[in-house]
């Protein structure tokens, strides 16, 4: 009867420690993640979130489960075990760490737009073992920290402004000075082209049909697809109302004496 | 222009015009060619335009650069571009329903991957203040040094600005540019205005309290002039 009495009374005190510790990680994540997003960033806080969650819940359930039983013991068998769990998930160890890589090195946090190796999208959400993408198609993406940490990473939302670069080819037998002149105050009258850095105009190289000119204006990064488009077609018209050609490919067939005669006749 | 229920008034600001209607006592509303919406108000309803400083520090760039002899100061006005902003009050509390600036360009001040943006002005130089759609600036150019310098750009600080109404236009506090490199200035902002607003009324306080002078460094871009980029 006493056994009995001490069981429940066990059993009642497990009870509590895990619904207790369950309050508190749910919780005390949340205000952590807070803290250390206002402080650090979002990326940090999510992750530390995670973190304090998942060993708030493991700590509430081993000190509800040695209410009942003797935790050495226990602990021994669960490092036996972790050995074995360990050897059968190296890819999520591998994961792990490739996420620890990436809270060190930030090539990017929650919220910036990247482009990982093929794919690129909005960061959604990090934890230690993948990241989430949602791309601008607006598909849910998500790929495993150790491809992220093996991969070529662009980060599109680093910097406040990004450059405009436009290729324009013209023809010839234009004067590549008065197009370059053309282009330029073509990009400086544009009102939403940053006055400095200075918009530039070079002559890049001789192409099969025409002369390669590039164009280098900078603007707002969150103006950058709007404007490119802008600017492109401005560039054309500015170029059309200066008169000046944009040839597309062609190819000048010489023939011999007498061959287009004999063409003709077949 | 105070609006009572089912009073309308047309306004124009920038290139762009509105109506705005009251319609009943708690709703007003207002229209461009573009679009219409709606907005809630309470009480008395005032629509009137008002004069702001950009959001953006303004950025000085001189076309040609602005030489200063040695031991010299220089008092000059400069043509300062503000902000219309069309507004409608409405118990105590303010809407803005749109803001235009003349000419608003903007303009990157640091490295491409580090640095502010900021409004651009090409500045005017005036040596009588003038009335308009724009403040006099009164700026004070000194060089304490003992070679000759000059000036090419300043940035300067909106939050530290003050507005004022003075007898022949507006004005805004008195600035300080000590040139003390080719490519450094240091900026102290005054309180007070210029003697020639006359009796000049506050329309707008600086919203921090400024340093007492501060060191601008305009670095040239030296990696993308490098490599031509």
């Amino acid at each position: 009867m006493v056994q009995l009495e001490a069981q429940v009374v066990a059993l009642v005190k497990a009870v509590i420690i895990a619904v207790a510790g369950y309050i508190i990680a749910r919780s005390a994540s949340p205000a952590l993640e807070k803290i250390i997003s206002r402080e650090i960033n979002a990326h940090i806080g999510r992750l530390a979130r995670n973190l304090t969650f998942y060993a708030l819940i493991a700590l509430a359930l081993l000190t509800a489960i040695g209410q009942f039983i003797d935790l050495t013991a226990l602990l021994a068998a669960a490092g036996i075990a972790g050995i074995a769990i360990g050897l059968a998930s190296q890819r999520s160890v591998s994961n792990i760490i490739s996420g620890l890589f990436l809270l060190i090195d930030q090539p990017f946090t929650i919220g910036d737009a990247v482009s990982v190796g093929e794919d690129e999208g909005t960061v959604i959400d990090m934890s230690l073992l993948s990241t989430r993408l949602r791309t601008f198609d607006n598909k849910y993406l998500r790929i495993p920290n150790d491809t992220v940490a093996g991969s070529k990473i662009i980060n599109y939302t680093k910097f406040d402004i990004r450059r405009v670069d436009m290729e324009i080819g013209i023809a010839y037998k234009e004067e590549v000075g008065k197009a370059i002149e053309v282009l330029i105050e073509m990009a400086k009258n544009h009102n939403e082209v940053l006055v400095e850095p200075e918009p530039q105009v070079f002559a890049t190289k001789f192409s099969e049909s025409s002369v390669d000119l590039v164009v280098r204006a900078w603007v707002p990064r969150t103006e950058f697809f709007r404007l490119r488009s802008e600017l492109i077609m401005k560039a054309k018209k500015a170029l059309e109302e200066a008169g000046i050609e944009i040839p597309f490919p062609h190819r000048t067939i010489y023939l011999g004496s007498g061959e287009i005669e004999k063409l003709k006749k077949q | 222009m105070h609006l009572k229920v089912g009073q309308s008034t047309s306004e124009e600001i920038g290139d762009k015009s509105f109506e705005i209607e009251r319609v009943s006592s708690y709703l007003v509303k207002i229209a461009n060619e573009e679009k219409q919406w709606l907005s809630g108000v309470a009480g008395d309803v005032e629509v009137t335009t008002k004069y702001a400083f950009n959001e953006l520090p303004y950025f000085f760039r001189f076309p040609n650069p602005l030489a200063a002899a040695p031991k010299t100061l220089l008092k000059i006005f400069l043509k300062l571009p503000l902000v219309e902003k069309l507004v409608l009050i409405s118990g105590g509390k303010e809407l803005t329903i749109h803001s235009h600036m003349e000419n608003e360009r903007k303009i990157w001040h640091g490295e491409v991957y580090k640095g502010v943006m900021c409004v651009h002005v090409e500045p005017e130089i005036l040596t009588e203040p003038g009335n308009g759609e724009f403040a006099n600036l009164p700026v004070r150019f000194s060089n304490k040094t003992d070679d000759v310098l000059s000036i090419k750009k300043f940035v300067l600080e909106p939050e530290y600005m003050i507005l004022y109404q003075g007898e022949n236009g507006l004005y805004t506090n008195k600035v300080y540019v000590d040139i003390v490199g080719e490519n450094e200035v240091k900026m102290t902002y005054g309180r007070g205005t210029t003697d020639k607003a006359g009796k000049a009324e506050l329309l707008i306080e600086q919203k921090a309290k400024p340093q007492k002078s501060i060191l601008t460094k305009f670095t040239p871009m030296m990696h993308a002039k490098y490599f031509g980029f």
